[in-house]
């Protein structure tokens, strides 16, 4: 065996110290109970109250004003995780500034009902827009029995529609669009307690949106900062360039 | 058995990983002044600790000269600056690591198949739990399981209606002796939380969710005591480490909030 060059390391010295690079346009993770994504983007919870949430024991904890909810699960996988940490978020919503454009990704969330019976019904899961809720836009909402993936642009919107979950059971989200330079589609896949994954078909295309509207968010939990609150528990929301499966997306930080 | 880093699997990339030296030995030497990171994978101004040094060889199997270029171009992307490293074998655990070094070795140098030595070094070299321990604080004591290596907790305390005045956070060890006291002096009304750091040793104060700064801050609270570390040896297999709450007056409540370390 011969050895070769080495492939040269880094020959700029860093004036910051390292992060981590997660290869995505945004990516946060509950088990690292930050409101702080590893992509960088700080996190906004609004929840003027003191309330209650559940810890490792199951058993009660306080959380003080505006203080995130963490919220331990016994397992959400009996084989790999023996607990899970996440943020549950009833009457609150977490939004970080986004600084992406529209192009093709992928959007995966891991989570549970959080009300224990279903989606509420008008209730916000995810919104990449503005605040008012007002022009490009691509959001996740619930109803009682699906959920909806939602696009808008300046040529109208689109629609893709699956199965929720219903009950106190786990989901993972997949979201995708599709954009190739001229048009945009969408289409969103769910999984429901480790059950096989489906996707719903492409909805039609629309005339791409360029750009979301100024002072855009990611917003767990509400479809603007007036929405309906869609009271879940969140493990994860990771947004990727490009179209991944549910496999390559969880495979991701 | 593989690797996984940034939750990726490393034989997603290459053909498969034929060797993981130091993950899981040498053990990490205990020193008597217990590393604290302020960060993760950083620690502290003031105190030393060896890295872990975990290196990797990979087998590289490529169908062409070009595809080799290709794949090492690949690891090369996945591989580099700060990742989470863990392996197959213990997948609820994991160290932050940087690639060190990457050496190419050629079984010939017109045959694409090649062997790829990693070097990776964890400049915290303990592992540390994937997912975090939550327990609720009250003035009865709460248990704490720990690792194998210390673990720094972050604690909030909450206010309350009547005022919690001069909280204390007292840590015991298995036999019930008190180890550690972290004495406080102010007053938290309903809507204040107090976040203590006991990594960055740092105290912040939250009144309505308006972090107080100046002489209002959380670390101008700080009157007397220790920053409170879970550290295995107060504890017998792991177990018997309590926190507790205490006050001049009023009901103090909070959270613990840390993962566990391993060597």
């Amino acid at each position: 065996m011969s050895a070769s060059h080495p492939i040269p390391s880094r020959a700029v010295r860093r004036t910051t110290a390292a992060v981590l690079q997660p290869a995505a346009l945004f990516s946060w993770h509950g088990r690292f109970a930050s409101l702080d994504a590893l992509t960088g983007q700080t996190g906004t919870l609004t929840r003027p109250s003191v309330t209650t949430s559940t810890d490792t024991t199951q058993g009660s904890w306080t959380a003080g004003y505006g203080y995130p909810r963490w919220y331990v699960y016994p397992s959400w996988n009996l084989s790999a995780d023996p607990i899970v940490t996440g943020l549950i978020a009833q009457n609150e919503d977490v939004a970080w500034p986004m600084d992406f454009v529209p192009q093709s990704l992928t959007v995966l969330m891991e989570g549970i009902n959080a009300n224990g019976v279903t989606p509420v019904t008008g209730g916000g899961v995810l919104h990449i827009g503005n605040d008012a809720a007002t022009g490009n836009a691509l959001s996740i909402t619930g109803t009682a029995t699906t959920y909806a993936l939602t696009l808008t642009t300046g040529a109208g919107s689109v629609t893709s529609t699956l199965a929720a979950a219903v009950g106190n059971v786990r989901w993972r989200l997949v979201a995708q669009m599709e954009d190739n330079g001229t048009t945009q589609r969408i289409r969103l896949g769910i999984s429901i307690d480790e059950a096989a994954f489906v996707f719903a078909a492409w909805t039609s295309t629309l005339t791409r949106a360029a750009t979301f509207p100024s002072g855009s968010k990611v917003r767990i939990n509400r479809v603007g900062n007036a929405g309906t609150y869609g009271q879940s528990w969140f493990r994860r929301l990771s947004i990727y360039p490009g179209l991944l499966t549910l496999d390559e997306a969880t495979a991701r930080l | 058995m593989s690797v996984y880093v940034d939750d990726r699997l490393l034989t997603e990339t290459v053909r498969d990983v034929l060797t993981v030296d130091g993950a899981l030995a040498p053990a990490v030497e205990v020193r008597t002044t217990q590393p604290l990171a302020n960060a993760a994978g950083v620690y502290g101004t003031g105190v030393t600790v060896a890295p872990r040094t975990i290196t990797v060889g990979l087998d590289v199997w490529p169908t062409t000269l070009p595809d080799r270029v290709t794949a090492l171009d690949t690891l090369r992307r996945r591989i580099g600056g700060l990742r989470l490293f863990r392996m197959t074998d213990a997948p609820t655990r994991e160290l932050y690591v940087t690639l060190a070094d990457v050496r190419v070795d050629f079984y010939h140098i017109s045959i694409p198949r090649c062997y790829v030595e990693l070097q990776f070094t964890a400049v915290n070299p303990a592992k540390q739990d994937r997912e975090p321990r939550l327990y609720g604080l009250s003035q009865s004591r709460a248990s704490l399981p720990v690792g194998t290596w210390p673990s720094a907790p972050t604690v909030t305390l909450n206010g309350a209606s009547p005022s919690v005045v001069n909280p204390i956070i007292i840590v015991r060890n298995a036999q019930g002796d008190e180890t550690h006291r972290l004495t406080l002096t102010g007053t938290l009304t309903t809507n204040d939380v107090l976040v203590i750091n006991c990594a960055s040793q740092s105290i912040q104060r939250y009144v309505a969710g308006v972090l107080q700064t100046g002489t209002a801050s959380g670390n101008a609270w700080l009157t007397s005591g220790v920053f409170p570390i879970l550290d295995p040896s107060d504890a017998i297999d792991g177990n018997g480490i309590t926190m507790g709450l205490t006050a001049t007056s009023g009901t103090p409540t909070g959270l613990v909030l840390y993962k566990r370390a391993w060597a």
